[in-house]
């Protein structure tokens, strides 16, 4: 009776009520069978990555079967197989786990960090100051951002080679301080809503433009900051054709798991149990990240128009 | 005493100008490199050949020998009419399909309806885990679990078929591409002023006339961005066929985005002035249309009653 009431209860409360119109019903039904259509791949992937090659074999158990054993030598032969043999190096040079995650790791904040403050500064000097230059910039940024400049690939890899950047995890920092403008339009919009009142009063006593930018500004806008580095690194951390292209000798994470579910270079982990079994390893350690972090990750973002 | 102030007014301007040109410098010289060197570099290679001369690649002026190339492989090439349909495709289905399904999965969760906030992480999640992770667990799923469900398949993947293989790739395309969407239109419906939609509940509006006469006209700047962005990407969407495929994706589902990095990595340096060729084509019809589209959709954009 007591869970009856209970039950009764939940379906009565706000967000149920809002929810009981043909709107929200129809809304809630795509919604659970989207999140159906996620979590069943997922959940067959992980329930797979323990099974056996050969009980995987559509002429044994097939598709769907639950592991018997619980095979976890898969992920053993994940960390076997995973490190790749740089061949295009003299002498050759094989890159482990380890190395490959300190790649990762360099690559992914370092960028995220670069490609942030970049934005950073620029909008604010953009949003703060009124120059004429200052709505020069703002107008390349979004002109930039608009017109699209397709197939640039081959001559920036030119100019990454010109410059040494090519093939230095330093260099994809220097290539990464462009102005982003999605960034900028974020860090631009913060900027501007932040009354001038504060940085007048800071002047008044005294303090100078640097001052008032790192100590009084800035702060301002560190919930940005931080959801932009976040959102940078994670986007970094998942990115493989960057790194196989620009930086061929630092393979990251991702990078060695495009090879190792590639399949040509080691056939015996080929199999799905094992190629799931790499997936759910580089998935699963963001997953929880991304739980941890979801609130910040999640916080109100706003972009406004191209004005 | 004015001349005074103006004199620190004018130091002061001079400092700021300083301080904003010291900010600036390491972006710009950064944007001339790498925006307007790339670009001019870019043009000067699609007028370029490379020869092999003792061991080292040399770049040598060789007319519109690239832009013949480039006319030849769009009469009588196999893969590049394919590439053009289906970014074309791809693009109509990402704005019809997916940025519709966002605007609504959006309005869901600013209404705060059950389980909203559960709902916005799981829509968001794909966007954190890396594509390659997704495509290979979604290959799997379709290759090898869907034979197992549906019999009428005859035992071959969704992917492995070549009736539903673009299908299949345009369904993931969308499934996996809500999470940016969803946390911009989200953003920008909760920064609406709740007043002005409690006051439309006042004067009897409908949840739809809501929708469509008071929260749509105030986040269309939002919605316009992306409809840009999404306009600038077609000729750069992948639809993750390199993901998929490395370097074999069939031609008949490649897209403009997949063939010209496929062809960059594959075909290599001695390729980089054809795909120059191909690059400033490209832009010279993006751009335009881009900035059309841009201009029609201010035009179009639903008014504020």
């Amino acid at each position: 009776m007591e869970k009856m009431k209970k039950f009764k209860g939940f379906f009565k409360s706000d967000s149920w009520k809002k929810t009981l119109t043909p709107f929200g019903i129809v809304s809630f039904l795509v919604l659970f069978l989207y999140t159906m259509s996620l979590f069943i791949p997922f959940g067959w992937a992980i329930i797979s990555s323990f099974r056996s090659k050969l009980s995987f074999s559509e002429y044994f158990d097939g598709a769907f079967a639950w592991p018997d054993p619980w095979i976890i030598d898969n992920y053993k032969d994940v960390l076997k197989y995973f490190p790749i043999t740089l061949t295009h190096v003299s002498p050759q040079r094989t890159i482990g786990l380890p190395e490959m995650i300190f790649n990762s790791f360099a690559y992914s904040l370092g960028s995220a960090f670069v490609a942030m403050a970049t934005a950073l500064l620029v909008a604010y000097v953009v949003a703060r100051f009124d120059f004429k230059f200052c709505g020069v910039i703002y107008f390349i940024i979004i002109i930039q951002m608009i017109i699209p400049i397709v197939g640039s690939l081959p001559s920036e890899l030119r100019m990454a080679r010109l410059f040494g950047l090519y093939d230095h995890i330093w260099g994809m920092y220097i290539m990464r301080a462009y102005v982003s403008g999605m960034y900028f339009l974020i860090f631009y919009g913060a900027f501007k809503l932040i009354p001038k009142d504060y940085a007048e009063a800071a002047q008044i006593d005294g303090a100078g433009n640097l001052t008032i930018m790192l100590r009084i500004m800035i702060p301002f806008v560190k919930g940005s900051i931080f959801t932009i580095i976040l959102l940078a690194f994670i986007g970094n951390w998942n990115d493989y054709q960057v790194p196989l292209m620009y930086m061929p000798s630092h393979p990251t994470f991702a990078f060695g798991l495009f090879v190792f579910t590639d399949g040509s270079t080691h056939p015996e982990v080929s199999d799905t149990p094992h190629q799931l079994a790499g997936c759910i390893t580089m998935a699963v350690p963001l997953l929880v990240l991304f739980l941890i972090f979801q609130k910040r990750l999640l916080g109100d973002i706003t972009v406004g128009g191209l004005k | 005493m004015q001349k005074n102030s103006v004199n620190a007014f004018q130091k002061k301007r001079m400092k700021d100008m300083i301080f904003c040109l010291c900010i600036i410098a390491v972006p710009a010289v950064q944007f001339c490199i790498f925006y307007v060197g790339v670009n001019f570099n870019s043009i000067l290679m699609a007028f370029q050949k490379v020869d092999i001369v003792n061991n080292r690649y040399v770049y040598k002026m060789a007319g519109l020998e690239n832009f013949e190339t480039m006319w030849f492989e769009l009469k009588h090439g196999f893969e590049l009419p394919y590439a053009i349909k289906n970014s074309f495709i791809a693009f109509i289905v990402t704005v019809g399909v997916g940025t519709t399904l966002a605007l609504f999965f959006s309005l869901y969760i600013f209404k705060g309806m059950a389980f909203s906030k559960t709902f916005r992480i799981i829509l968001f999640a794909p966007s954190m885990i890396s594509a390659i992770v997704t495509v290979k667990m979604y290959e799997g799923f379709v290759e090898t679990a869907f034979p197992a469900i549906f019999d009428s398949l005859d035992g071959s993947g969704l992917l492995s078929n070549l009736d539903t293989q673009f299908p299949t790739l345009l369904f993931f395309m969308v499934w996996v591409g809500f999470g940016t969407q969803i946390l911009m239109y989200s953003g920008a419906m909760n920064s609406i002023d709740t007043s002005i939609i409690e006051a439309a509940k006042l004067d009897g509006a409908n949840a739809l006339r809501e929708f469509v006469s008071i929260i749509l006209p105030l986040i269309y700047p939002t919605i316009t961005t992306f409809l840009v962005v999404n306009l600038a990407g077609f000729f750069t969407n992948q639809m993750h066929l390199f993901s998929f495929y490395a370097n074999g994706a069939d031609p008949t589902v490649s897209t403009i985005g997949y063939m010209l990095f496929k062809r960059t990595r594959k075909g290599g340096i001695m390729e980089y002035p054809l795909l120059a060729a191909y690059s400033i084509a490209f832009t010279l019809i993006a751009a335009p249309v881009t900035m059309l589209g841009r201009k029609f959709l201010e035009k179009v954009g639903p008014k504020l009653e």
